[in-house]
């Protein structure tokens, strides 16, 4: 039962109607409408739910970025055998910026929803913020997805193939830049499905917030 | 105390907090489970920021609100019909509770006039609910003058 303090000295309401409303709400019923579990089995179903999400989250992020880390190690551990080592390790390290990128953007969204001190309007300032943020990867993935990695992929091939030809380069570029742009607007369209119509939501809400009366 | 112990007692304590505020938001079941599932969920995850520095029920207000705020808004499209329906002149006859007519009031304000509503009649004054909502103290002044006096109109035939 929350505390019931009387009702501000400032109220607006008539005093004929502030009363009544003033102490029916302090005297409702706490029942509701709907049953609500006990508080130990709630506990326990927003716990489990929680870990759950958590080893999901958990799963698709070493899904995603483990493949990119492995495949840094891999062309790391071939610069002492490559023809031009510097491409190699070079293909390594764009791989590299990748994985950590990702592992980056991840621990950013990890971050507690609701932090100490948080007002609403900053609550919902920071969930448009990260909506944002991941319509933006979304959007741009053919830029620092598949761009970096089709870069470290041609920079190995060059660094460890013993006669690496200019027509060759130019295949690897052209099939590289079509599977790109088809990306790009692939992901476009998908990440304005998922994300703009909720942000197009949240936006005039918050607006609202800041809006003067 | 565990997170798992502190959570059992928001649920325990402060449950009135959930269920005023799901009746401010929804009257639909489905919805209502919808939107108790988002705030518990919301809630737990509140709880390693949580860390004793506030009185529990003003921080659950902070959540659960911001919660149903956002949660009203991503559903308005299909289900908002509480938002439209204001109460009709038989339904003020009805014998219903005068609490039900409140709430039946205040699911007609919009979703930010709904929460500085229940925050005032919690008890909460001008500086505290600027401090949980995010509105400037005269925002929240004038916005519950307004909401106040559209309240009133509502419910002047039942009192």
């Amino acid at each position: 039962m929350t505390d019931y303090n009387p009702p501000n000295d400032d109220s607006q309401l008539p005093d004929s109607i502030a009363d009544p409303i003033a102490k029916a709400w302090a005297d409702q019923s706490e029942t509701p409408a709907h049953e609500l579990a006990s508080a130990q089995a709630l506990s326990n179903t927003v716990a489990a739910a929680h870990r759950k999400d958590q080893r999901l989250l958990l799963w698709l992020n070493i899904r995603e970025v483990l493949p990119i880390l492995a495949m840094a190690g891999i062309f790391l551990s071939l610069v002492s055998e490559s023809v031009y080592p510097v491409s190699t390790a070079a293909a390594s390290v764009v791989a590299l910026s990748v994985g950590l990128f990702m592992a980056g953007s991840s621990l950013r969204h990890h971050r507690a929803d609701s932090q100490w001190g948080d007002s609403i309007r900053e609550q919902l300032a920071r969930r448009l913020e990260q909506l944002k943020h991941r319509a933006w990867l979304y959007q741009n993935l053919a830029w620092w997805y598949f761009l970096p990695l089709g870069l470290s992929i041609v920079l190995f091939w060059f660094g460890y193939s013993e006669d690496p030809t200019i027509s060759d380069g130019l295949f690897f570029f052209g099939v590289s830049l079509v599977a790109l742009l088809v990306t790009y607007r692939i992901n476009r369209k998908i990440g304005h499905k998922k994300y703009d119509a909720e942000i197009e939501r949240l936006e005039p809400l918050l607006a609202e917030f800041d809006l003067a009366v | 105390m565990s997170e798992r112990d502190i959570f059992a007692g928001w649920m325990t304590d402060h449950r009135g907090i959930i269920i005023k505020i799901i009746r401010s938001f929804t009257t639909d079941p489905t919805d209502a489970d919808d939107l108790t599932q988002e705030i518990t969920l919301a809630l737990w995850r509140s709880v390693p920021s949580f860390q004793g520095r506030a009185k529990p029920s003003t921080w659950i207000w902070r959540i659960a609100l911001n919660q149903a705020i956002s949660w009203k808004r991503t559903i308005r499209e299909h289900t908002d019909i509480d938002e439209v329906t204001e109460p009709s002149a038989s339904n003020r006859a009805d014998d219903g509770l005068l609490v039900d007519r409140i709430y039946e009031a205040i699911r007609t304000l919009k979703p930010i006039d709904r929460s500085l509503i229940m925050l005032s009649l919690e008890g909460y004054r001008y500086g505290e609910i600027a401090e949980i909502t995010g509105l400037t103290e005269t925002n929240v002044g004038a916005r519950l003058t307004r909401a106040r006096m559209q309240l009133t109109v509502l419910l002047e035939e039942t009192l």
